[in-house]
């Protein structure tokens, strides 16, 4: 038995599969491939990361990412002019929401028919006073509160603390107004003056001199209807504190329409 | 780049172990394709870990293993068809021989294994091709170094009157 195995020993040794060089080679070739690849993966790995990065950044620019928001259209903005009209486009005073911007490249909706009448009163001759008789005390022109004052809407000694709680926003009145006398102080209704917002018309008065302002809720429009661009006569308009106000005067200038203090109506 | 003193060493490997492994396998999956097929894989696999091949006492033994998991995995996926196909694959095997190999000797070898259970017939191929221990042997067989020793034994016992009349 042990010869039998013996010889099935060698006999299953001598059976071995002989060394074959092309068997060997195609072991070498697989592996020199499998080496590429274990090398070029990183750099196959990178520019496949580049392209998915660059193809990511494209769509999202196609779908309007990244993309700036159109600036407001300035011409909405009041500013202030003289009466030559060309002279005008300076900044604006104490602005909250805009920069000042003096470009007209947008369409803004049209001023009011009504607005562009009560602008056109103030440089009109002065034919008569609108509104209230002029006060007994004479020209008080402190410009927030009188005594007999006529045409105010809702009565009382204090006709601009009256119409400032009735109005949507906040109010202004010129605290360093000489000698003008507070004549009207009423909120016009949108029916009345054609625009779609409320607008508070006050007007103050010495003697022949008129001043006119007007003020409304900062919107688009209202910065439209009570933009000072354009206005024959002398305008100053600015956006304070959520409220757009254009003043109107046939005496003062610009600058002294600027420099009027504008104090809250409280 | 893979240094050449690497590549050098890497080409020895192969060499040295390259009669025994294929052996192993063709006779333990009875189908010579495969065998190639397997050789191929179990190669590149060392390739691929050969940095922590060549660190190891017995890279061999290691080969071994690799080999024989390979040939259990697709065992185990062509079970059904080898099951159906067992007659035709192992006159395949035989017929489809290169000519240089198609002698009495190992398809004598072949068929004496072929009557083996599996496991004494990769105790006897693992033993004979493939220079493995024992204690090798039952690591790549799950089995204990007595057990390897005793599937080995008897695995030959079975196939020495089959091989009895052959001359080498």
């Amino acid at each position: 038995m042990t010869t039998d195995l013996e010889h099935a020993m060698a006999m299953l040794r001598a059976a071995s599969i002989q060394p074959d060089p092309d068997r060997r080679e195609r072991v070498y070739k697989a592996a020199q491939g499998a080496r590429s690849i274990h090398y070029l993966w990183p750099l196959a790995a990178g520019v496949a990361a580049c392209f998915i990065f660059g193809l990511g950044v494209l769509i999202f620019l196609a779908i309007g990412g990244g993309t700036h928001q159109p600036l407001i259209a300035t011409a909405n903005i009041p500013q202030a002019v003289n009466s030559a009209p060309d002279a005008g486009g300076g900044t604006l005073d104490n602005t909250e929401s805009t920069g000042g911007s003096t470009q007209t490249g947008s369409r803004p909706k049209a001023r009011p028919a009504w607005v562009t009448k009560q602008i056109a009163d103030v440089g009109a001759p002065p034919i008569g006073l609108g509104g209230g008789s002029p006060p007994a005390g004479g020209g008080d022109s402190s410009g927030g509160s009188g005594s007999g004052f006529g045409g105010v809407t809702g009565g009382g000694n204090d006709p601009l603390t009256k119409v400032a709680k009735l109005a949507g926003f906040t109010v202004f009145s010129p605290a360093n107004l000489a000698k003008y006398t507070l004549q009207h102080a009423t909120i016009e209704r949108a029916d009345k003056t054609g625009a779609e917002f409320d607008i508070l018309r006050i007007d103050y008065r010495l003697k022949d001199k008129k001043l006119l302002i007007l003020q409304a809720a900062n919107t688009n429009d209202a910065r439209n209807a009570l933009s000072a661009e354009g206005l024959d006569g002398t305008a100053f308009s600015v956006v304070r504190d959520g409220t757009v106000v254009l003043l109107v005067s046939n005496d003062l200038t610009i600058e002294q329409l600027r420099e009027l203090e504008l104090k809250p109506v409280k | 780049m893979q240094p050449v003193r690497v590549q050098h060493e890497f080409e020895k490997f192969v060499e040295r172990v390259e009669t025994r492994l294929i052996s192993y396998l063709r006779f333990s999956l009875r189908d010579h394709t495969e065998a190639e097929d397997l050789f191929q894989e179990t190669l590149l696999r060392a390739h691929g870990e050969w940095d922590r091949l060549a660190e190891m006492d017995r890279p061999d033994a290691w080969l071994f293993r690799v080999a024989r998991n390979l040939m259990i995995n697709r065992s185990k996926r062509r079970q059904t068809e080898r099951r159906a196909l067992n007659e035709k694959v192992h006159e395949s095997a035989v017929n489809n021989a290169s000519p240089a190999e198609r002698n009495e000797l190992r398809r004598a070898v072949q068929a004496a294994l072929n009557d083996l259970p599996q496991d004494q017939r990769e105790a006897v191929s693992l033993k004979v091709w493939g220079e493995c221990t024992w204690v090798e042997i039952g690591v790549t067989l799950g089995v204990s170094e007595d057990t390897a020793s005793r599937l080995f034994s008897r695995g030959l016992k079975a196939i020495a009157p089959h091989l009895k009349d052959l001359k080498p």
